[in-house]
């Protein structure tokens, strides 16, 4: 299989933004069934578009791993990492470091849920530390 | 510096705490202290060697007594038109001679009324997890955990 590697600044191309967006509504999905609410699995993968960049993998013009971030002076904000073939996970995630090395990104930082112990692990797994807690109150 | 007093409050102490707020962290009288408590928070291996702020979408609300501040919240409000608006806290710190003496309850019932003026349904708090003295007094605020920010050196 011969695997292409694409980069864009932002997530408005034609081709790649519908994979984004039904990579990232199956993962709003997933949070509605970890017992969050709809608008707070929303509010966690929100970004705007046209200031996101997006790193994918696609064969025969067909997207199949996909990795949205913004780039912040040294820090990479990572809002999504998803792929639809297990095995490629290293390998977008690789690339995506790859990538933020050569923008001379020293650091990573991704917000996930608490209740999402798969996706924690993961990035465990990876070389991540879980840093800081976010908790909130209703007012 | 533009700044009102929000109003008066009377510490475990007996002190008297002028309560004052700025609608930017940019030139309030409390910036350098709050500068301070971020190196402190820093050097403490509880906060991140870099800016994550903008100064321009920060409120702060502090404590004064007889003039001194003595303790403040910092907060972000760049998610009040979010579908879950609310204000993020950036810091918040008091200073090591008037701890032990409710001031942060008290500014924190200010901050918690400001997101209410502002049509906020939450208050967010970041905390590291080694913050224990701040993740116990979470508890306090009745703060939930809900997220976790992990990050990966590169380099």
């Amino acid at each position: 299989m011969n695997i292409e590697i694409k980069y864009n600044s932002t997530v408005t191309l034609p081709n790649i933004s519908k994979y984004v967006n039904d990579q990232k509504n199956s993962i709003v999905d997933y949070l509605v069934s970890l017992g969050h609410s709809k608008e707070l699995a929303l509010s966690l993968l929100k970004f705007d578009e046209s200031d996101t960049s997006v790193i994918w993998l696609e064969t025969d013009t067909k997207p199949f791993a996909v990795s949205c971030f913004a780039i912040k002076g040294k820090m990479a904000v990572v809002y999504f990492t998803s792929c639809d073939i297990q095995e490629h996970e290293n390998l977008i995630y690789a690339e995506l470091e790859k990538f933020l090395k050569s923008q001379k990104c020293t650091h990573i930082k991704q917000i996930v849920s608490l209740k999402d112990i798969a996706i924690i692990d993961k990035l465990k797994s990876k070389g991540f530390n879980q840093e800081f807690i976010n908790l909130f109150k209703k007012v | 510096m533009d700044f009102k007093i929000l109003g008066t409050e009377v510490d475990k102490k007996g002190s008297t705490l002028v309560i004052k707020h700025s609608g930017s962290l940019a030139f309030s009288p409390a910036y350098t202290f709050f500068i301070r408590q971020v190196a402190d928070l820093i050097d403490n291996n509880h906060g991140m060697p870099y800016t994550l702020w903008n100064d321009d979408d920060c409120e702060i609300v502090w404590a004064e007594i007889e003039g001194k501040i003595v303790g403040m919240i910092c907060y972000e409000n760049t998610y009040v038109n979010d579908p879950i608006p609310f204000l993020a806290i950036q810091l918040t710190a008091v200073h090591d001679e008037y701890r032990q003496r409710g001031i942060h309850t008290v500014l924190n019932t200010y901050f918690e009324n400001r997101a209410k003026e502002l049509n906020c349904v939450a208050i967010r708090a970041t905390v590291h997890v080694t913050n224990t003295v701040r993740l116990e007094s979470t508890k306090k605020d009745k703060l939930n955990p809900l997220l976790t920010v992990m990050y990966k050196r590169l380099v």
